[in-house]
């Protein structure tokens, strides 16, 4: 499935249409290039998970535990899935939260079997296009 | 003995206490990752149903893994923070401890412990004697292990025939078996890591 979004509210409404596919325990990797605008997706997803707080990028934290509900990581700065382990970030995938991931190839080996993807290409200052593509069976 | 003893290694929680004859046990099948949130409201409980307070405890035990990275974390700080407080002995058992102590079958055995992408811990029993020191092996080693002895897990092995160890008894009864081997010196209670080979690291 692909979508056009020609503003980061589009971004963020595409997002909440997308999250209603979501289940407990699900892992979502968000691909897209710096500023494509992945936090603005976790935004639309937790919008629609009903998280009323604030969400911002977790650079500095390397996740934000949305009560349980969602945990929102930023892999940038790790380099390993071992990284991520030793963090004890990967306990939370096999929780009853939804983990939406930035980043997600710097920790690839530590990445469960089964992860949703979503690929934000950026076309011009304000166009992306949003690729969910079909999940394997 | 009297002792206060926790698992926080897993999705599961359990707490469990002894004063005199009297014991007490809670368990929480599925905590969400919630340890930290539910651990004192269950310590609390526990102890009051065996009328005996904290101070009452001749040791204080908990689980030191493998398992989960912050649960176990968890339950190592709680208990050492009890231990420094009433000056009491600790006692680790070890993930593997719970899987064995609850079986009474006289044969050789290997603990199992599923640590994702076709990876396990493993610790091979022989009654309550090692047999096979903890180790971290891959597929193809527990395919070998499971054409010999018999596997034990709390959880489903996917591909592998398991036996399923009750997890909850297995603690009790680990603590119990090990008291004798509580320790003064509070630092020795550290979470137990068992790395991969060094020849396995560099591939």
């Amino acid at each position: 499935m692909k979508y056009i979004a020609k503003s980061a509210d589009e971004t963020e409404k595409i997002a909440s249409i997308y999250a209603k596919t979501l289940k407990k325990g699900d892992v979502v990797l968000l691909d897209g290039e710096m500023g494509a605008g992945k936090t603005v997706f976790a935004k639309g997803i937790a919008a629609a998970l009903g998280i009323c707080a604030n969400v911002t990028s977790p650079t500095y934290a390397y996740m934000n535990d949305y009560d349980g509900v969602m945990y929102h990581y930023d892999c940038y700065r790790l380099s390993s899935g071992e990284d991520a382990e030793s963090l004890g970030l990967t306990d939370y995938f096999y929780g009853n939260g939804i983990c939406v991931i930035e980043w997600g190839e710097n920790i690839k080996d530590a990445l469960p079997e089964k992860c949703k993807r979503v690929i934000i290409k950026k076309t011009d200052e304000n166009t992306r296009i949003i690729e969910i593509p079909e999940e394997d069976k | 003995m009297n002792y206060l003893a926790i698992d926080t290694s897993g999705s599961h929680l359990t707490v469990t206490c002894r004063k005199g004859e009297k014991t007490a046990c809670g368990f929480v099948p599925e905590c969400n990752l919630q340890h930290s949130v539910i651990l004192m409201g269950e310590i609390e409980k526990t102890l009051s149903e065996a009328g005996m307070e904290a101070v009452d405890a001749d040791f204080f035990a908990c689980a030191v893994g493998p398992g989960s990275f912050t649960g176990i974390r968890i339950g190592v700080s709680t208990i050492k923070a009890f231990a420094y407080s009433f000056k009491k002995p600790v006692l680790a058992v070890t993930s593997f401890d719970t899987l064995a102590y609850n079986r009474c079958k006289e044969e050789k055995f290997i603990a199992v412990i599923d640590a994702r992408h076709d990876n396990y811990y493993v610790c091979g029993y022989d009654g309550r004697e090692l047999f096979l020191k903890p180790e971290f092996i891959g597929r193809e080693e527990l395919e070998k292990l499971a054409d010999v002895y018999t596997l034990v897990s709390s959880t489903v092995l996917d591909g592998f025939k398991s036996e399923t160890a009750d997890i909850k008894d297995g603690f009790i009864k680990a603590v119990e078996a090990k008291s004798d081997f509580a320790v003064s010196d509070r630092e020795q209670l550290v979470p137990l890591y068992i790395r991969k080979s060094q020849a396995e690291e560099n591939t």
